[in-house]
This record gives structure tokens, C-alpha cells and sequence, in this order.
């Protein structure tokens, strides 16, 4: 008996723990962060190195953690009740502040199509008119890496495509790492670049590490040795990517809790927007390999402000590309190691399966390889480990990602493709039909799941204020205009307004539409009993949840804040998807 | 000590929920009250601390704490080992060792024989080349085996090319320190079990060909000398005091025999665990003695099995029957240990290796088998399986078939498939005699 009540008692405290900790995503007013914060700085940065290993890493996220779901069964059961904190960092408008994670670029301002094939930076890559110095090179792996010096002194990293599949991993490098610079994210800068071999020297100090970690001399003759087995084109010159070397580099950054040694690393990672919102990216892209290893932070010295800057490198496995081979359909399907997969064909007596196991696929072309819309899924894509980011990802958080890949149009795409030089027509226009296809999947899938009314904007007129707003669903051509309703839920407590409404404005193909909203007694009586409220009792809130066709689910609402000025109208001072 | 009463008890478990309740609830009741119109905004609550979820999960992370240790000493020692590149340099130091006609494999020495490896000195037999090796292995339990060998192409038997010849002279001589015995006879008890040595020696010669891929032949001849006697395994009741007198047949005694046999393998369909396959296997062998009291015998197998794989080869179903037989010749008795065996991890895998020997045994597996898990890049996959043997052994099969006198053994199975020369198999199985566990697996060569 005793026993039964200390357990009531417990059991209640927990469940009240859990209460409040789900009310946590509650929206609150607060005070303003500073509105122009371009990067995250710290006048006393000085962050070591990070070299996390690379194993642990995969064992970590691959096998322990999924295996703790068995040990820790609460965390399994808010698993499945796809139970999930709101990422931390959103700003007013449910987007982030620019910042030394991600800066607004297309999603913000059309880039032009030269904008996007030049990338971030100046530079055209190395010069190939003159010698070029190898002074670093790895051989470990199936295709060779070097660090050269080209005449002019600048220091590049070349990395080669694997054999037999000529431009697969270079393209697939250039034309990601286009696509997620214009999206928001910091890259290095790369370029396609066909060098003579002949003209290649070794430094005089250069050496090769072997698998075992033992430094051999190379020598002008060794390094011929090493460029003859580097697949060439007729011409006897070869195609490679050219990176930019990112100099104070401090190692990668982890996609989960924060860099203790940078005080302006605050927020969790994982929590992050920018980070979690990768996952749409990722998955239009088919960026199989984002892991930390695949990240750099480096320290800017920008006067006497330090700060650290995040970059996501190395877009090898994108596209069709998986390294060192082409992907396959399981790739973006399954985890290299996915013990919830395997576990279930196991339990089910190999009943489950995924849908990559009946699927007959054929390489579309060598420097393509598997790059498909056919099984792709947005809501359910995988990279090949688990991303403790990626996997805190909401549907806020994707709609924000899916946003960015809305901003690319077909022209934009193309002038991306065409960074990665593949130089046959034919083979970028299947490239630019399969991301154009990927994207519309992406949206497709993201912007039905929540009410995308953008462009956000308040009209006062006699009857009322009008809210304008364009909605995505309609504008990508998701749902058609016509017809397309919304439930509206609006409260003005301090005005005694309260409006539960079905309407159905009239909608433009572009998906503009207005919504009126309802007057309040602007009087001087009304403004003094107004201000008696403290300022977060005195706001409007406004819900708007689209009406989704038959056996659609219905999608989330988007919340409007609006906070009532002197002219009788309201100002939009928040929002949430 | 003094124990608190109850009621106090209670009391302080109440406080400390109460507590815990308003601490979480404190944050949702501090809102800003103070803010000025111009600069507000609708913002996150920021950083949240600990959650309920968390509180929740603590308990059991408390729990699996050794756990946590474990795995991170795990992911501590993949790390250390890929930075010191220790996978590099084992393979690096196989290809050396190969390199010097050296050949470590890490397997066991045959069903029972526990964990072990074998080192190969020479040259490996391999197709239409000259070999000479010297093979030496060796397990925890004491078991060892020294092979010496020489010929031209591939052992017979194995899985050859067409138009492969293979011609091979060896000597063996093992000594297996525990093999386990419980009787003759269908109505062998298991409480009967018991140990037995075995000493062996044998020098022959084999021939093999292949005229086509799916057809092998192989012919040997051979000379043994084998002993018996009480095995190593202490835990083990001795063989003779289980079964006193002269009711094992040639245990003790020494037995020389001279051999001629032979052995179609018909083969059908693919290699490969998911592949359509068939095939069949007759194998005929005399057995000369050269011992007294020894009895000549033949010795006849025949076996033939199916794998069908379907819907887009995921999963597959394998069929196989197999019998063997001895059947002596003149006076004389034919050694228990040359008898037919059910149970261990080939056959029969709910019975402890070697449970039923007799002259006919008869056994038909069945087995269900889905791929779970494959690699994405290399041909290394999991498979989970089920499957249902039944197994009999009797003095003439003919007539004492019947299906309750059928031994089954069922259970489920994960196995390890590499593209490379390693496997493994973990199973658990039933039969009338409880539940086993086995695991198997081979690395190298």
C-alpha cells in the first residue's frame, strides 16, 4: 500500500514534469535580440583544434544510440510519439538571424545565374597555364588527394573522380556546393579545373603517406607514376575539383551541443534552425554523407573582432555521387547501418521492406550515376549516418529548409549544373530535370504540411485590415486557387474580439490573397485601458490553417502576432509555421 | 541505523515531488513584464533547461550506466585502432605473412572442437597451379591437427571451373581431446554423455575433375590408423565407466584401415546465398581393414538440396535431404566413431555435436532465410533465417522410419555473409532436448 502511493506520487510529479515540459515550445513574448548580427563574435575567441574520430562517430550515432532506445524506454516512446523541442533560434519572422552559420542569399535576394556559377569566392581556380607544386598528397583511399601551389601561390586541394565514372564525384562537388552557398551555408570555393599532368612537380619536401601511416619522399618520377593510374581524358589531361584551402582551420564542428571553447557558441547545434533545416537541403540533393567530419570551423580575424565560422565541406557524395563509386536506390532510403531497418525485417520474418529492395535500376550515365526521383521520399530521406540535427528536425524547421529550395528556379538550377562542367548537353539536362523533380517532390511534401502564407503584409481600409499573404501550396501549383480555404481563429483579448471563421478568399494563381481582419475601437478610452496591460496581453493572435483536400492531413497552422497601433490597424510583429 | 517511520517517508517523497514540479513549472510564470512596445517581438523561449522527457529517462540511464561505459570504451578503442591504423596494419601483415607463404586462419578444427586458428606454411592448393603446404592447427580445447600436402590444382571436391584436374598427395595426423559421446542407437540418453579421444593418422592420395562447372569428381585412396581413448574433458563422466565391458565397438583398440572412395557432385543455378541453386551429391567409400577385430565396411552418402529465392531474390527457401549409411562386411566390428552422427552445428543444431550415431541416418532441413541487412557497397550482408530439421538415426532406416521417432531441431538463425573469406552464424535452436545456442565463424583462408 505504501509502495502504491510513493509510486502515485512520483508517477504524478513525472507526468506534470512532462506537462510543462511540453508546454515549452509555447510561444513568449520577450525583448528584441539586436536585429543586425552578421556573425557570431567573440573578442577572446581562441578555440583549439577539434579532431573527432570518425569511427566512434558512426558507432555513436549508428548503433549506440538506437541500440539506448531498447534500454531507455521513454526515450523510445517520445521516439514514437514523434515527440520533438522546436528548434531554439528562430526570430520573430520563424527564420534566423544571419550569423557565421548562414547568411541570406537566394532565399532573400534573387542571385543571378552568374552569381551562382561563380560561387563564394573571387577565385576561377588554379592556374593551369603554368607548373603546378604538388606540396601535400594523400593515396590512402581509392582515389589520390593533393595539395597544390599553382604559380600564382595559391594553395588548392585536388581531388579526382573515381575510375571509370569521369565527372561523377567533381560535378556532383561543384554543383552542391553551389546550390547550399546560395541557399545560405558557408562553403569552400571550387572549381572544375583540367590540368596537363606533365606540368606537375613535386615540392622538393613532399611526401606520401602510406595506409600505415609511413612518409615516403616523392619525387618528380613517383609523382608520374601516381598521375598515370588518375584516369585521363583523350587529350592526356585530367579533370579534377580544386578547393580553395581554408586557412586557421579548428576541425570540424559536432551537429549536437556546443563548441565550449567559443563564447558565442550558445546554442545547441542540434537546436540549431540553419542546421536542422538542412535536412530538406540535404535531401533535395541526396547529400548522403553529412556528418561532422564533413564540416570546418575556422577563426576569422576580422580586425579586432574573432569569430568562428561554420562551413560544410566536401560534396562528394551528392547528387548521384557516392565518393568513390555511384549511389544506389538504398542510398537516401536506409542508413549504412540501420538497426530500426533491420530490426524490423528481422521481427517481421523479412516481411517489411523498403521500397529500394524491389526496385530494378539501371546507371543512367557514368557521370551521373543513381540520381533518381523515383524512390525519393522527402519526409523520410536518410543520409548514410544519423545526424543528431537532421534528426531533431520539425516540420517549422523543414518548412524553412523547403523554403530555400524554393527560391531556385529551373534557370538558377541550370546555371548551378553547368558549374560542374560535364560538358554533354544531354547529361545536364537529366541532371536538371531530376533536381527540378526533387524539388517539386520537396515542396510537394513541406509546404502541405503546415499553412505557407508568405509575404506577410497589413492594409488598413475602412471595412478593416487586410492582411495580404501569398500562399506556396498555391504558387508552386500544389493546390489549385480555386476553393482553397482556411479555418481563422483570431483573438484580441483586450478588445473583447474573438472570430471563428471557415473562409475562402479569392486567390490569385500566384496564390496572393487578402484576408480581412476584424476593426477594434481605436477611442483615447480604449488606448489607456490598452496600456494598462502588460505588452503581451496586448496582442492579437491570429491562426490560419489551410483546409487540405480529402484525406489529406491536416496541416499545421501559421500563427500571426499582431500587435494593434494607433491608426486602428495592427502591426505583424511575429509568426510561427 | 534508525529507520524513519513510514508516514515520514511518504511525507519526504511528497516534498521532493512538489519541489520538482515547481522548478519545472517556475520558467512558464517568469514572462518579461517589462517590455517596451517598440522593440518587442515574438520570440522562442530561448534555451530550455532539463525536460520531463529527461527526468523521465534519468532512472534508466542510472541503470544502463555500465552500459554507456562500455560503449564508449567500444567507440574509444575503434578510434585508437583506426589512428593507429590497426586495420591497415593487419591486413598489411595477412598480405606480408602471405607474402612469405604464410596463411593464418582464425576457424575451429570441425564440429565441437571450440575456438581455434591454423596456420598454413607453403603454397595453398588453387586452380591449375603446383602446390605444397604444411597445415597446422589448433583449438582451446586442446584439439590440433598437422596437414602436410602436395599436388597440382584444386582440392578435389571443391568448387572448381570446368575443365579443372587436381591432383593431391597428404598426410594428416589430429588428435581431437573431447569428442563427445552418449551411446548407440536411436535411444541414446543424454545423461549418458560422455567423452572419448581420438587419435588418427592418414596418408592418401586424390584425384579430382571437373569436366564442366557444374560437374566434379573425385576419387582418393588412403591409409588410416586411428586410436581411441577416455577423453580430456574432466566435467565429463569417462566413456568406459558410463559404458563398461566391450559395448562400444573398438573403443580402445587400435584400427588400420585402407580406403577407396569416391564422390558426383552434380551442381545447378548460381553461387551464392540468394541465388537459385540445386544440387546433388553421392559419395561411396570401402573400408579394408588391416586391424583384427575390425569389421570392413562401406560407406554410402547421398544428398541433394534446393535454394529458391524469391520476390526480387529478398528472401529464399532452402530444402535439403541427406542419408548416410555403413554397412559392414565378414566378421568383426565396425568402430563407433566411423558410424553416422546427428547434432552439433551442422546437423541437427538442437543436440550437442555427435548426440545420435548408428549405421543409417536420415535427416531433411528446411529453412527460411531473409536478407536484413546488406552492405551498401560490398556483397557483405545479414541474413536471419528459420528453420525446421528433422533428423533420424537407426540400425536399418528402411524399417524403422517412422515420423515420432523423427529428432526435430528448430529455431532462427543470423548469419554473417562477406564477400572476403569470412562468415559467421549465431543460432538459436530447439529440439527435444532444450534450447542451444551456437555460434560459428570463419576468418581466412
Amino acid at each position: 500500500m505504501l509502495r502504491l502511493s510513493r509510486l502515485i506520487v512520483i508517477g504524478a510529479a513525472v507526468t506534470t514534469s512532462v506537462t510543462a515540459a511540453c508546454s515549452k515550445n509555447e510561444q513568449v513574448i520577450g525583448r528584441a535580440a539586436p536585429t543586425a548580427m552578421p556573425a557570431a563574435t567573440a573578442d577572446q575567441v581562441t578555440p583549439a583544434k577539434r579532431d573527432p574520430g570518425l569511427t566512434s562517430n558512426f558507432i555513436d550515432h549508428s548503433i549506440r544510440r538506437p541500440l539506448a532506445h531498447l534500454f531507455i524506454p521513454p526515450r523510445a516512446f517520445r521516439s514514437w510519439l514523434g515527440e520533438k523541442v522546436e528548434a531554439y533560434n528562430p526570430t520573430a519572422e520563424d527564420d534566423v538571424r544571419a550569423s557565421s552559420w548562414f547568411t541570406h542569399r537566394n532565399g532573400r535576394r534573387r542571385m543571378t545565374p552568374s552569381e551562382i556559377i561563380r560561387g563564394p569566392g573571387e577565385s576561377t581556380g588554379p592556374d593551369t597555364s603554368d607548373t603546378w607544386t604538388v606540396v601535400d598528397a594523400k593515396v590512402q583511399g581509392v582515389t589520390p588527394g593533393f595539395t597544390i601551389e599553382d604559380a600564382t601561390g595559391a594553395r588548392y586541394l585536388i581531388k579526382f573522380d573515381p575510375p571509370e565514372f569521369a565527372g561523377l564525384a567533381t560535378a556532383a562537388e561543384v554543383i552542391s556546393s553551389r546550390l547550399f552557398y546560395a541557399a545560405g551555408y558557408n562553403v569552400p570555393d571550387v572549381h572544375i579545373t583540367v590540368f596537363d599532368p606533365s606540368r606537375v612537380t613535386a615540392a622538393e619536401s613532399l611526401k606520401f603517406e602510406d595506409p600505415l601511416g609511413r612518409k615516403h619522399p616523392v619525387d618528380d618520377r613517383a609523382l608520374q607514376e601516381i598521375l598515370r593510374d588518375i584516369p585521363s581524358r583523350p587529350d592526356g589531361r585530367i579533370r579534377a575539383v580544386a578547393s580553395t584551402l581554408l586557412r586557421n582551420t579548428l576541425g570540424p564542428f559536432n551537429f549536437e551541443g556546443t563548441r565550449q571553447d567559443d563564447p558565442a557558441d550558445t546554442i545547441p547545434h542540434q537546436h540549431r534552425r540553419e542546421l536542422r533545416g538542412l535536412y530538406a537541403l540535404s535531401a533535395w540533393l541526396n547529400h548522403l554523407d553529412i556528418k561532422q567530419n564533413n564540416t570546418l570551423d575556422v577563426l576569422i580575424n576580422d580586425g579586432d573582432r574573432r569569430y568562428v565560422r561554420h562551413y560544410l565541406i566536401d560534396f562528394g557524395s551528392t547528387l548521384g555521387s557516392r565518393g568513390v563509386l555511384p549511389q544506389k536506390p538504398r542510398d537516401g532510403v536506409e542508413y549504412d547501418v540501420d538497426l530500426a531497418a533491420a530490426s524490423a525485417r528481422w521481427l517481421t520474418l523479412g516481411v517489411f521492406t523498403k521500397s529500394w529492395e524491389r526496385y530494378d535500376y539501371q546507371l543512367q550515365h557514368p557521370s551521373i550515376g543513381y540520381f533518381s526521383a523515383d524512390l525519393f521520399d522527402p519526409g523520410s530521406w536518410k543520409p548514410l549516418t544519423p545526424n543528431p540535427a537532421l534528426l531533431n528536425s520539425t516540420v517549422r524547421d523543414n518548412y524553412w529548409g523547403a523554403k530555400l529550395v524554393a527560391a531556385f528556379d529551373e534557370e538558377q538550377i541550370r546555371a548551378a549544373v553547368s558549374a560542374g562542367q560535364l560538358g554533354d548537353p544531354q547529361v545536364e539536362e537529366i541532371l536538371v530535370r531530376t533536381i527540378m523533380e526533387r524539388r517539386r517532390l520537396t515542396l510537394a511534401y513541406w509546404l502541405l504540411k503546415t499553412t505557407p502564407l508568405e509575404e506577410l503584409e497589413i492594409s488598413p481600409t475602412p471595412q478593416g485590415s487586410l492582411l495580404g499573404f501569398q500562399d506556396l501550396a498555391v504558387a508552386e501549383g500544389f493546390v489549385p486557387p480555386a476553393g482553397r480555404q482556411y479555418q481563422i481563429r483570431f483573438d484580441f483579448p483586450a478588445a473583447g474580439i474573438k472570430l471563428r471563421e471557415t473562409r475562402a478568399p479569392p486567390i490569385s494563381g500566384a496564390g496572393a490573397g487578402e484576408i480581412l481582419l476584424p476593426g477594434y475601437g481605436g477611442d483615447a478610452g480604449f488606448w489607456e485601458d490598452l496600456l494598462k496591460h502588460p505588452v503581451e496581453k496586448r496582442l492579437a493572435k491570429l491562426e490560419v490553417r489551410a483546409i487540405p483536400a480529402a484525406g489529406v492531413p491536416e496541416p499545421r497552422s501559421v500563427r500571426v502576432y499582431l500587435l494593434p497601433v494607433r491608426e486602428g490597424s495592427y502591426r505583424i510583429v511575429g509568426r510561427a509555421y | 541505523m534508525v529507520n524513519a517511520p513510514a508516514a515520514f517517508r511518504i511525507r519526504a517523497t511528497y516534498r521532493l515531488a512538489l519541489a520538482m514540479v515547481a522548478i519545472l513549472a517556475l520558467p512558464s510564470s517568469v514572462l518579461p513584464q517589462d517590455v517596451e512596445a517598440d522593440s518587442i517581438e515574438v520570440i522562442e523561449r530561448g534555451t530550455p533547461g532539463i525536460d520531463g522527457w529527461d527526468i523521465a529517462e534519468l532512472p534508466f540511464k542510472i541503470i544502463t550506466a555500465p552500459l554507456y561505459v562500455i560503449a564508449f570504451g567500444a567507440e574509444w578503442a575503434a578510434d585508437a585502432a583506426l589512428e593507429t591504423r590497426l586495420p591497415a596494419r593487419i591486413v598489411y601483415a595477412n598480405l606480408q605473412l602471405n607474402r612469405h607463404y604464410l596463411y593464418p586462419t582464425l576457424a575451429s578444427l570441425g564440429a565441437g572442437a571450440g575456438f581455434g586458428g591454423a596456420l598454413l606454411v607453403g603454397v595453398p592448393p588453387r586452380a591449375e597451379k603446383p602446390s605444397l603446404s604444411l597445415q597446422g592447427g589448433w583449438t582451446l580445447r586442446g584439439y590440433w591437427r598437422l596437414t602436410a600436402r602436395a599436388g597440382y590444382g584444386a582440392e578435389p571436391g571443391a568448387s572448381v571451373q570446368g575443365g579443372s584436374f587436381g591432383a593431391h598427395v597428404l598426410g594428416t595426423t589430429e588428435t581431437r581431446t573431447q569428442e563427445e559421446f552418449f551411446g548407440i542407437g536411436p535411444d541414446s540418453r543424454e545423461a549418458d554423455r560422455s567423452d572419448y579421444e581420438l587419435e588418427r593418422r592418414l596418408a592418401g592420395a586424390a584425384l579430382g575433375f571437373a569436366p564442366t562447372g557444374n560437374l566434379s569428381l573425385a576419387l582418393d585412396i588412403s591409409w588410416s590408423r586411428a586410436e581411441t581413448r577416455s577423453g580430456q574433458n574432466d566435467a565429463l563422466q569417462s566413456l568406459d565407466s558410463v559404458f563398461p565391458g566391450n559395448s562400444i565397438p573398438r573403443f580402445g583398440a587400435t584400427d588400420r584401415y585402407r580406403s577407396v572412395g569416391g564422390v558426383v557432385q552434380i551442381r545447378g543455378g548460381g553461387r551464392g546465398p540468394l541465388r537459385a541453386q540445386r544440387w546433388l551429391l553421392v559419395g561411396a567409400r570401402w573400408n579394408e581393414s588391416l586391424s583384427d577385430g575390425a569389421a570392413d565396411f562401406a560407406q554410402i552418402e547421398t544428398a541433394a538440396g534446393v535454394v529458391l529465392p524469391f520476390d526480387h531474390q529478398i528472401r529464399s527457401l532452402s530444402l535439403a535431404l541427406r542419408y548416410q549409411t555403413v554397412r559392414g562386411s565378414g566378421s568383426g566390428s565396425i568402430p563407433f566413431y566411423r558410424l553416422p552422427a546427428l547434432g552439433g552445428t551442422s546437423t541437427l543444431s538442437a543436440y550437442r555435436t555427435g548426440r545420435f550415431r548408428a549405421r543409417d541416418l536420415g535427416l531433411a532441413e528446411a529453412e527460411y532465410f531473409y536478407r536484413i541487412w546488406s552492405h551498401p557497397v560490398s556483397p557483405s550482408a545479414v541474413f536471419a533465417s528459420l528453420f525446421l530439421d528433422a533428423g533420424i538415426v537407426a540400425s536399418d532406416l528402411a524399417e524403422e522410419l517412422e515420423f515420432r521417432r523423427l529428432r526435430p531441431s528448430y529455431g532462427t538463425a543470423l548469419s554473417v555473409v562477406t564477400g572476403a573469406s569470412a562468415g559467421g552464424r549465431l543460432e538459436l535452436a530447439r529440439g527435444d532436448e532444450g534450447i542451444r545456442v551456437n555460434l560459428t565463424f570463419e576468418v581466412g583462408t
